[in-house]
């Protein structure tokens, strides 16, 4: 409701403003000129606490990947686009897909299998072309034959014949997707996917116009005048992937929601350095800046800290094929060890919070009441040091072994190292017989380790891929390619089965299901679950509305402002 | 003449095998680490690297990889970055190279001349507070790393006092406080060794004749002291200035700079094949130019060291 009454007013300013307004210097030949609001214009309607201009600058610890939405992977690229262009359907501040490129959801048919999605007339392109449902088409399988298809294919996967496109057994023309006229998109799935709506908000699924693209060949996102955009914003001064230190985005005049634009410009300025950064912050120089380790820890009762949402899973994995990890009191012994509380508020300080399962909280809502997965899952990770040390005493009489060494491997990071540390003390101290090398490598070397099962135990972070419990639950399905630790359970499997095969059209059902699914694995000790990660920022304590998402795109800054 | 291209010649196919060495060496040696190149590497399921690794020809035996990559930099072509999808690495190298080699020269050339004018004043007066000073310049700027320099100036200079930028590269006010913190090291080195150099120089038994035939001191010590100590001083800058110019990590990344520091550290990281070779490559070759340049000019500088026949 405030939104709309600030979308309002801003609207009228413009209005007002656009008469006598004089066009800003750098807005970008793409984007009409921008009206600023000269003081003695205002309306003399309340503002509702806008600040005059609204212009913010943002410190990023990255350079852009890629603005081409197909080729696209990290999350600092994925943020960027989200601004820029649009997909079929935006995340709303719960996580939940609304309508954007698309009129309203998805008609889903009974057997789950096929989506059809009307479009938004009003939307069009940045140079005034019209966006229709080929621009989707086109868009999809340009991605799906992209040479790095399968860095994106946890995206595809799920519309029918989508894998075997990409490792090259079928063609292209075969994918299930077809236009049944300019403004309507059937979607066909391989499997039923209750989350797939969710999916299409992701990047490799935004629009692209054919007809622009192939005129630009491979200058397409060289740079930001080599790209039309559907977004929220137009993409200026971007000197290309890799290269450009700054961009800025300017709110974009052909958006079929501008209105519900504020903010007319965001510079996004290159800086790596966390107390440069700060440094720039305090001086007033940038608007929000990214912050971790110490820093955060100092900044943390600052009011401009903003914690957000913490969604990254920090977990202990346990080498399955090993004996000792085989036995579940050993597993147990060591998760019972843990003082989780005290590693997220003393060790870590810096926002994370504690870990309650495997889905970190905001990921997935009860379809019924509304209410948040993780929250309503139950408690299932315990601290007992006395329990754990009866548990692993039994362990080894019935392993028969007096002496272990475990090897506890980690990628490099300031806060794996301080966790890894932790651990390695803590086990040592507290199970008899256990001496603990611990291996802190680049993430290269890491991963190499630990697809080879080269390793007692390994601590490592995983993000969920997109709004639903499945995403980090499937990681331990035996037979996903990214269970490291080789955990094999066939109830669980079974119920994480039952979850998105019987009862996927069945909202509820399903819900419950892989609430039971993670419980499953939870008792069991496939894998001990230690912290959510945050993403602590410092923030203009003006800068309002910036969604915070769980999944990428992170940061959507469409309905963000500043306040007087 | 003719011996003279000779040499020339000589020096050129010695350069090049240089260069054949450092890239096969480095082809070979990277690709032997473990990893692979992909963005979100951790996420990616055995079958779907397979596939990756297919259509980006990391399938193929080792050996026609280099095979193919030699032909295509014969050809100019240094590939794609993986990390910056799409985009060519000789355009990243080109306008990231930028900001470091301006800083790196703004370097070299603040550093050697602030240090010859220490060094000097320091040898010339020898023993004496002056020297002191110097000496204890030169010893803290060869000590103090330059993370540090860089932050104290920052505090100072820019968020105390506000004189200068914090960060970021937006004109020339932007590259004066990373300008001073890499010259910090070139000032260091050049003072010290021409003062030693110079003092050298100046108690020895020509510059006793020199002075006895009338020339004054300061005459003296410019013209034989000067030159005979540019000598070690041209051998030190040369790969210094190499070494500058192609950015430094730390400096570029306290001072927000977009040079190449950074992204040779990152592309290692990465694993990004084709950005470790361009920049290994343009290293290498600035590297070997300046070790030429740097033997034409001793020539220039002590005519003794010209070239002659059997040489």
């Amino acid at each position: 409701m405030k939104k709309s009454l600030l979308a309002l007013s801003i609207a009228i300013l413009l209005l007002l403003t656009a008469c006598t307004g004089t066009p800003a210097a750098s807005a970008p030949p793409a984007a009409p000129a921008q009206p600023s609001a000269p003081a003695d214009s205002e309306p003399s309607a309340p503002a509702s606490g806008l600040a005059e201009v609204q212009e913010i600058t943002i410190a990023l610890s990255q350079e852009l990947n890629s603005i081409d939405p197909a080729v696209a992977v990290d999350s600092n690229s994925s943020s960027a686009q989200n601004n820029i262009y649009e997909g079929l359907y935006r995340l709303d501040a719960q996580a939940r897909p609304i309508p954007a490129g698309a009129k309203e959801l998805p008609v889903i048919s009974e057997d789950g299998l096929t989506y059809t999605i009307k479009l938004n007339e009003n939307t069009q392109w940045s140079n005034g072309a019209k966006l229709t449902a080929d621009d989707y088409i086109y868009a999809w399988t340009r991605a799906i034959s992209a040479d790095n298809a399968a860095e994106n294919q946890q995206f595809f996967t799920y519309i029918a014949n989508a894998d075997e496109i990409i490792s090259g057994e079928k063609d292209i023309q075969e994918l299930g997707v077809r236009k049944i006229d300019d403004y309507t998109l059937e979607i066909v799935l391989r499997v039923p996917a209750t989350y797939f709506t969710s999916l299409l908000v992701s990047t490799p699924f935004f629009p692209l116009n054919g007809e622009y693209v192939e005129a630009q060949g491979t200058a397409f996102g060289s740079d930001s005048d080599h790209a039309i955009y559907n977004g929220p914003f137009v993409l200026t001064e971007f000197a290309g992937p890799g290269i450009g230190a700054d961009w800025t985005y300017v709110k974009n005049d052909t958006y079929w929601d501008k209105d519900n634009v504020i903010l007319e410009k965001i510079n996004i300025k290159v800086v790596k350095e966390t107390a440069t950064a700060l440094n720039l912050f305090t001086v007033g120089e940038v608007d929000q800046i990214g912050i971790a380790g110490e820093y955060a820890q100092n900044e943390i009762n600052n009011p401009a800290f903003v914690s957000a949402n913490a969604s990254t899973l920090a977990f202990l994995g346990y080498n399955h094929t090993s004996d000792l990890f085989k036995n579940k009191n050993a597993r147990e012994a060591i998760s019972l060890l843990i003082d989780r509380s005290a590693v997220a508020t003393s060790l870590l300080g810096d926002g994370s919070a504690v870990a309650t399962g495997i889905t970190p909280n905001n990921v997935q809502a009860n379809p019924t009441t509304g209410e948040d997965f993780a929250q309503t899952l139950g408690d299932y990770l315990f601290t007992d040091v006395a329990r754990a040390k009866e548990l692993w005493a039994q362990a080894r009489t019935e392993l028969g072994i007096t002496e272990v060494k475990l090897d506890i491997i980690s990628f490099d990071s300031d806060r794996m190292k301080t966790v890894g540390a932790y651990l390695q003390g803590l086990l040592e101290e507290n199970l008899e017989g256990v001496s603990v090398n611990l291996n802190i490598t680049p993430v290269s070397v890491f991963m190499e380790n630990a697809k080879k099962q080269d390793f007692s135990l390994y601590l490592v972070t995983w993000g969920p891929d997109f709004s639903d419990a499945t995403s980090l639950l499937e990681l331990f399905e035996s037979t996903s390619g990214n269970n490291w630790g080789v955990y094999s359970n066939p109830e669980f499997d079974a119920a994480l089965h039952t979850a998105n095969g019987e009862f996927a059209t069945d909202a509820v059902k399903r819900f419950d299901q892989l609430q039971e699914a993670e419980r499953i694995i939870l008792e069991d000790v496939g894998v001990s679950p230690i912290f959510f990660q945050s993403s602590a920022l410092l923030r203009n304590v003006k800068l309002k509305d910036i969604i915070y998402h769980t999944t990428y795109p992170i940061y959507d800054y469409k309905s963000a402002y500043l306040a007087d | 003449m003719k011996n003279f291209s000779k040499y020339l010649l000589k020096k050129i196919g010695i350069m090049l095998l240089t260069l054949w060495l450092i890239v096969t060496c480095t082809f070979f040696l990277i690709h032997s680490l473990p990893g692979s190149p992909y963005v979100n590497q951790e996420k990616l399921t055995p079958a779907q690297l397979e596939i990756l690794n297919r259509q980006a020809g990391l399938d193929r035996p080792i050996t026609e990889q280099y095979f193919i990559y030699f032909k295509n930099l014969l050809h100019g072509d240094l590939g794609t970055s993986f990390q910056f999808k799409n985009q060519p690495v000789a355009k990243l190298l080109i306008n990231r190279v930028g900001p470091s080699v301006q800083l790196g020269l703004q370097a070299i050339v603040v550093g050697t001349v602030l240090g010859v004018i220490f060094g000097i004043i320091s040898a010339m007066k020898q023993n004496t507070w002056a020297d002191s000073i110097v000496t204890i310049i030169a010893i803290l700027g060869r000590s103090i790393p330059n993370f540090i320099f860089a932050v104290v100036l920052q505090y100072i200079f820019a968020v105390r006092l506000g004189l200068l930028p914090i960060a970021l590269w937006n004109g020339f006010s932007y590259t004066i406080l990373p300008t001073i913190t890499l010259a910090m090291a070139p000032m260091a080195n050049s003072a010290r060794f021409i003062r030693t150099e110079m003092v050298e120089v100046l108690n020895s038994d020509y510059i006793e004749l020199a002075r006895s035939k009338g020339l004054n001191r300061w005459q003296t010590a410019f013209r034989h002291g000067l030159r005979n100590s540019l000598i070690p001083l041209i051998t030190l800058l040369g790969p210094m200035a190499v070494s500058l110019m192609t950015g430094s990590l730390v400096v570029e990344n306290i001072y927000a700079v977009p040079g190449i520091g950074e992204q040779f550290v990152k592309s290692i990281i990465t694993n990004d094949y084709p950005t470790i070779m361009a920049i290994t490559i343009l290293y290498s070759v600035m590297l070997v130019l300046v070790i030429f340049v740097v033997d034409l000019l001793y020539g220039l500088v002590d005519p003794r060291i010209r070239v002659t026949g059997g040489a």
